[in-house]
């Protein structure tokens, strides 16, 4: 089991402030419905974009 | 300003154009070899006795033989930067001395590891043990295992020859390594000396960075995702195992300098009356010294034949054993405390008892042929040899 | 270089990883990208082990998400934790000997201004504090003296994280840190006023709780430095293993130091001025 992070999609503005902070390069997309997408085969749990969102839309999780 | 200089065949220059014969220092015997080099760059920082040398390279930037030189702030700032203009895809020269080489030492290994063919001319001097600005050549025993490859020239006319002829050897897809020319400070320098030298209308062709085994840093050249001089120190066996591999891969290099070096140098050694009982191995100035001592000896009806090495890296370890076989005597002089070209000698011949160590001098003393002459007198004496 | 050059025959097509390919066609190459852009194109840097809320890696990524021309961006490093991911990066990536690199990066724009006089080459050196205060001053020093045409970043964590958390001569007065067993004695350098009275023509000092700024602030350090002469950014990029904060707090201890050591600064002589002005 690994750590990653989960989006509210209901909550999801795609105001890109997530992919502006995640450390790691391509892990948080924004799709074309404007809505943030992670690739939690790359995530490494840090939760910065968790700690960033302003409308709470990420969530710690696990896969 | 400049004189219209044209490209030509290297070979047609090493060997075949006419030669005119002059009577220069060392320093500008250094020159001259940049000035037929086709160097695009060259950076400088003074230290005697390199300094005059790199003077009159600035004079050649000024008048249009480079493209670039300036005046870097310390030797390791010298190294540092040549090698960056080298990873650019250009062909450069610098030089230094003694304390200079020991304060940019990080950089040697570097440009072996990253496979640059740069060519730097040592002009050897006495390092702090205790200060001294002398002739001596203890440095190049601390650059023995730093990848590059290492000329010691005897005189101005080899100092020219081998600059001028390393930038060939090192620019082979194969070798691809640095090149060190070592001379003894001063003697070789500071002295005015015959040297023939090519036309100086004539340069050697451009350096191709195309034809290098490592990719050229100028994002130009594919892949574009290359680091070069990667840190492989990840705690794994494929990264040791990269390492390794890449460091062998460099030794291997400097062995397939050696036919390049044969052809271009005339030999990695030259021996003069190999049946000689009694033998005398030296590089550097000591060679000019011992051949006055052995014409003096002949006088005395002691027969004394030479070894000169020219190449020290690589070392050439068959032509010493092979030139050394039927010596009973072996006398290496040198002017260092340390006995560097002793120690090799010693590592790769049988018998070693034959081996005399030294004379050696240091801290700017000379080597007079007496000196020399005494030595192998009170051997021959100690070992009762018949001569 | 043109995208062409990477670009690969459609027979070899098939047998090149996914990430190739999406460097090629959906990458910045010949495609300006900024900072603004990123989560919506394939960014230059791979897959890197730093640690998980690394602050270097986040303002290496910010910094090379607005190279404005990466095709024609070369960058030199030095040992240390930012080695890391700029060696996972699709430009050229140079990393010698620890704090040479402005002495590298000067003989290598020399060259390249030999070997490309039409063309910009944007050398950019991209290092940690230990390699541009402590190591490497000199040399940085020396290459804005001569107004060597290049940018210097500087990934400021306040330590050496790479060997293990010791104290750097920008690690903050007090701080106990490796090597700082009763806490550091002096201040912080002052890196950012030294490039001003050194030659620098142009210098910021930001942090990566302002990703738009980052990427700003290097994007003209870059292209001033085409025209003009030496330029300065210091990035706070904060250091949770070895400052020893959770992970998730990287961006409120950055954000906590734009209200102390790291609040915004930047300078820039007139002809810079004017010359922003026309971009």
């Amino acid at each position: 089991m690994y750590v990653t992070v989960k989006v509210d999609k209901d909550k999801c503005t795609g105001c890109k402030l997530c992919i502006l902070t995640c450390p790691e390069a391509n892990v948080i997309t924004l799709n074309e419905d404007k809505k943030v997408c992670i690739n939690s085969n790359r995530c490494k749990g840090c939760f910065l974009c968790v700690s960033v969102c302003p409308k709470k839309a990420l969530k710690e999780g696990s896969v | 300003m400049t004189k219209e200089q044209c490209v030509s065949n290297p070979e047609y220059i090493f060997f075949d154009s006419p030669r005119e014969k002059v009577f220069i220092t060392g320093s500008e015997a250094v020159a001259e070899a940049v000035k037929r080099a086709n160097v695009d760059m060259a950076i400088a920082y003074p230290i005697t006795p390199q300094s005059e040398s790199m003077h009159l390279i600035g004079d050649l930037y000024a008048q249009g033989y480079l493209k670039d030189y300036y005046r870097a702030e310390n030797e390791f700032a010298v190294m540092a930067a040549i090698h960056g203009a080298s990873l650019g895809g250009g062909r450069v020269f610098t030089a230094t001395s003694g304390p200079g080489t020991l304060r940019a030492m990080e950089m040697f290994p570097v440009w072996a590891g990253s496979r640059q063919p740069i060519v730097c001319a040592f002009m050897c001097r006495g390092v702090s043990l205790p200060p001294s600005i002398q002739p001596e050549n203890i440095e190049m025993a601390m650059l023995l295992d730093t990848g590059m490859i290492m000329f010691h020239a005897e005189n101005a006319q080899d100092y020219f020859d081998m600059i001028l002829k390393a930038y060939i050897i090192a620019e082979q897809p194969e070798v691809h390594l640095p090149i060190g020319i070592f001379a003894d400070g001063f003697f070789v320098t500071h002295t005015r000396d015959l040297v023939m030298l090519p036309p100086e209308d004539l340069k050697l062709p451009e350096y191709d960075s195309t034809s290098a085994p490592v990719p050229t840093f100028d994002m130009e050249t594919p892949p574009m995702r290359i680091t070069r001089d990667p840190l492989l120190n990840k705690s794994n066996f494929i990264s040791y195992a990269a390492n390794a591999s890449w460091h062998q891969e460099i030794l291997a290099a400097a062995q397939r300098a050696k036919k390049h070096i044969n052809h271009y140098l005339g030999g990695m050694i030259e021996i003069s009356n190999p049946d000689a009982k009694i033998l005398i191995a030296a590089s550097g100035t000591a060679v000019s010294q011992s051949r006055e001592a052995i014409k003096s000896l002949k006088e005395e009806g002691i027969d004394v034949g030479l070894v000169k090495v020219k190449s020290i890296r690589p070392f050439p370890t068959k032509e010493i054993i092979s030139a050394t076989e039927n010596a009973e005597l072996i006398v290496i002089p040198e002017f260092n405390a340390g006995g560097w070209l002793c120690r090799e000698i010693k590592s790769c011949i049988d018998n070693n008892s034959r081996v005399l160590e030294g004379p050696r001098v240091f801290g700017g003393m000379t080597m007079p042929k007496e000196l020399i002459m005494s030595e192998i007198k009170n051997a021959i004496k100690q070992k009762g040899l018949k001569v | 270089m043109s995208v062409r050059n990477i670009t690969p025959v459609k027979e070899f097509e098939d047998i090149l990883p996914k990430e190739y390919k999406d460097l090629v066609n959906k990458g910045p190459f010949n495609n300006k990208k900024s900072v603004d852009d990123l989560g919506t194109f394939k960014e230059i840097i791979e897959e890197h082990p730093h640690c998980a809320g690394c602050g270097v890696s986040l303002g290496i990524r910010l910094a090379l998400a607005s190279l404005p021309s990466p095709e024609d961006s070369l960058v030199v490093g030095t040992p240390g934790c930012s080695f890391f991911a700029l060696s996972q990066s699709a430009v050229n990536y140079s990393n010698t000997a620890f704090g040479n690199q402005n002495a590298v990066a000067t003989g290598l724009k020399r060259m390249l201004q030999i070997r490309y006089p039409d063309k910009h080459k944007d050398v950019i050196v991209m290092v940690g504090d230990g390699g541009i205060a402590d190591i490497g001053l000199d040399l940085t020093l020396h290459s804005w003296f001569r107004k060597e045409k290049i940018t210097t970043i500087m990934l400021d964590n306040e330590v050496y994280g790479n060997t293990g958390g010791q104290e750097s001569g920008m690690s903050m007065k007090g701080r106990v840190l490796n090597m700082a067993p009763t806490g550091k004695k002096f201040d912080k350098i002052p890196v950012f006023d030294m490039a001003e009275v050194s030659g620098c023509v142009y210098g910021a000092r930001v942090t990566v709780a302002n990703p738009k700024k980052v990427g700003q602030v290097v994007r003209n350090a870059i292209l001033i430095a085409r025209e003009i002469g030496p330029t300065y950014v210091q990035i706070f990029t904060p250091c949770p293993t070895n400052m020893k904060f959770p992970p998730d707090q990287t961006i409120k201890i950055a954000k906590e130091a734009q209200k102390d050591q790291y609040s915004y600064k930047e300078f820039m002589t007139d002809e810079v001025a004017e010359y922003l002005k026309n971009i």
